[in-house]
């Protein structure tokens, strides 16, 4: 007794015929061209023979347009879970050379089904793009389809993490799709993103606009700041995705990996002295104290070029994964700005939801003042700042490198906001605002009255430096944990860190916050 | 009864058509919701968009990247200099923020003076 050889056959060539995909003159196309099919996207993503596929033999059910006589492989989308370095990852990924990967009803039914599996398996998803847009044949049921894709995103949402890689056009309606996941990776050429292309903008307004200003990776990765990465080809975006699932964890109750030493290395590091300069005016750059406070090649920054003033991005400290906020003085003095305030609020939220603890630097002169600040409203995004590290219960550790002036200083994790420690260098300056203000407030008169009133404020303003602005001024009133030698900068932030790990803060229960959006 | 009026609102000027009422008259919309729409309406209108006092850029400026107080230029018309170079020094935000090239070429005017006051985008030099 054995299953008949037909039987078998039959499966066999059924699925051959979805593993092919489009043909192979159009996947030969593509290699052409530099670029993978969804099938190989997939294979590079997940560790060899680990992928199981769902729903292979979907079909379309259009009967109109001619769609009655079409079939389309997987109806454009290959859907499955495999392994990722030995974790479980539930993916998809649209098919351009099926039907330009366009987005019917079935094609949507299979990526819910993914979300679907990625939640009830509490792993993360990862989503490759790469799509004409809507199945206009298919009417108000492609419509329908993104609707359905949206709202699982938001369940998903602060449940796994949610990756997506744009690497083919995501247009109009479907971008939204990424938008609501929490990282976008997109690859250099080839991929695009828009609401409204140039066609429409030039139809409405009649304005000619470039593709490369309204869709282009470079765009949204500086401007726009809907990319937190560029890729430089498909394979660049799976080893982006690796990277970072590698500081992530599975679902909203695990920690994430961790990799915990059995000692916490206590040894000072004399060059983060030596990298302080001598005069608090000169700009220090961030990048360098992030570098020696990190394990060696332990940082990936996130957003880099967007909002450079701050710098935010994972990494571990003695094997303990962190998020990493660090105002940036080399760009705009490392002043809090609508972009900067956006950046850092998404990044603490993303920590927040998924357990991995915020270690925040800071070296901040203000909020940037500007006429086009104001009106772009820096109340309400920097107010996103505040609401992100104060509803924010993961371990947070502040260390005050220099200057923390005002709102600003509380934006960036003060103990008023919930931090559990907060070190602060000497060279740290703690002041409601800069000494040069203070005193022509303070001592209108007197400098009025002053002979040489410049070097009358030079006299005032390193008075009240030394005097108001000195961390052990805070650290008397007990606003800081402690002032610490910037030596010791890695090992006290590492131990603090370990302690930290347990840590738990209930609030009451409520359905959400309001944060200023 | 309807009867028109023309009404001036901030100096802008609205028909209006009133309704008298007469017995109970309820399903005659009130006037006052008229009145109150023109007076809404009034309210909303925007601030005046603000002129920009900076003079847009041509290829090859060299732009301030915010506003502050130039603290010194580092280069002269004449100077050839490379992506990257440090061209300008300026001082916002209690920090002296170096500006750096992003064009290569010949210095072929300074449009700023030291201890002079710029804007986010003004021109600081061209480079040819």
């Amino acid at each position: 007794m054995t299953i008949s050889a037909t039987l078998l056959e039959e499966l066999e060539n059924r699925r051959a015929k979805t593993m092919a995909g489009g043909g192979e003159d159009k996947i030969k196309a593509r290699h052409k061209k530099g670029l993978l099919s969804a099938r190989e996207r997939l294979a590079l993503l997940f560790q060899e023979g680990t992928f199981q596929e769902i729903g292979t033999h979907a079909q379309h059910s259009a009967r109109q347009f001619g769609m009655e006589k079409k079939t389309l492989p997987g109806d454009g989308v290959v859907v499955g879970t495999g392994y990722v370095d030995g974790r479980v990852v539930a993916a998809f990924g649209q098919d351009f050379t099926v039907a330009a990967g366009s987005l019917g009803k079935m094609h949507a039914m299979k990526i819910v089904k993914a979300m679907e599996t990625a939640s009830r398996l509490g792993v993360p998803l990862v989503a490759f793009k790469d799509s004409g847009g809507a199945r206009i044949q298919e009417g108000v049921d492609a419509l329908s389809g993104y609707g359905h894709v949206f709202y699982n995103n938001v369940l998903l949402s602060g449940v796994v993490p949610q990756i997506a890689v744009v690497c083919g056009p995501c247009a109009g309606g479907a971008a939204y799709s990424p938008a609501l996941m929490d990282f976008i990776i997109m690859t250099k050429n080839n991929a695009y993103m828009f609401i409204t292309g140039p066609d429409v903008i030039k139809a409405v307004t009649g304005k000619a606009v470039t593709m490369d200003q309204v869709g282009s990776t470079d765009m949204h990765a500086s401007v726009s700041g809907n990319v937190h990465f560029i890729a430089e080809d498909d394979t660049h975006a799976v080893a982006l995705v690796h990277r970072l699932l590698s500081y992530l964890p599975a679902n909203n109750s695990e920690e994430p990996p961790h990799r915990l030493t059995a000692d916490i290395n206590m040894t000072e590091d004399p060059v983060m002295c030596e990298l302080i300069p001598d005069d608090s005016s000169k700009p220090m750059d961030v990048y360098k104290i992030i570098e020696r406070l990190v394990d060696p090649d332990e940082f990936l920054e996130v957003h880099a070029s967007f909002a450079a003033n701050l710098v935010v991005g994972f990494g571990r400290i003695e094997g303990m994964v962190v998020g990493i906020i660090a105002n940036q003085p080399m760009v705009k003095a490392g002043a809090l700005d609508l972009d900067a305030a956006d950046k850092g609020a998404r990044f603490i939220r993303f920590c927040n939801a998924f357990n991995i603890p915020v270690v925040t630097l800071v070296d901040v002169p203000g909020f940037l003042p500007g006429i086009e600040q104001e009106r772009g409203g820096i109340i309400r995004h920097g107010a996103k700042m505040l609401f992100a590290y104060a509803s924010c219960t993961v371990p947070k550790i502040t260390v005050i490198l220099r200057k923390a002036y005002g709102g600003s200083y509380l934006a960036m994790c003060s103990q008023e906001l919930g931090a559990d420690f907060v070190y602060a260098w000497p060279t740290a300056e703690i002041a409601v605002m800069g000494a040069e203000g203070a005193i022509n407030i303070l001592y209108g008169k007197e400098l009025a009255a002053a002979p040489d009133r410049a070097a009358k404020t030079r006299e005032l303003a390193a008075a009240y430096r030394a005097e108001f602005a000195s961390p052990y001024l805070s650290a008397s009133n007990g606003y800081i944990t402690d002032v610490i030698n910037p030596a010791a900068t890695r090992s006290m932030v590492a131990l603090a860190l370990r302690k930290s790990l347990s840590k738990r803060e209930m609030r009451p229960p409520k359905k959400h916050g309001n944060i200023p959006l | 009864m309807s009867r028109k009026f023309k009404i001036s609102v901030d100096g802008q000027s609205y028909n209006v058509v009133v309704d008298e009422l007469t017995g109970d008259g309820v399903e005659t919309p009130p006037p006052a919701a008229t009145a109150h729409a023109v007076a809404a309406h009034a309210a909303v209108a925007a601030p005046p968009p603000v002129q920009s006092t900076v003079l847009a850029a041509a290829p090859g400026d060299e732009v301030a990247p915010l506003a502050g107080v130039v603290e010194s230029i580092e280069v002269a018309v004449g100077t050839k200099i490379q992506v990257g170079d440090r061209i300008a020094v300026i001082e916002a935000m209690k920090m002296k923020t170096d500006v750096f090239a992003k064009h290569g070429g010949t210095v072929t005017r300074i449009a700023v003076k030291v201890h002079e006051g710029v804007e986010t985008g003004q021109v600081l030099l061209s480079v040819g």
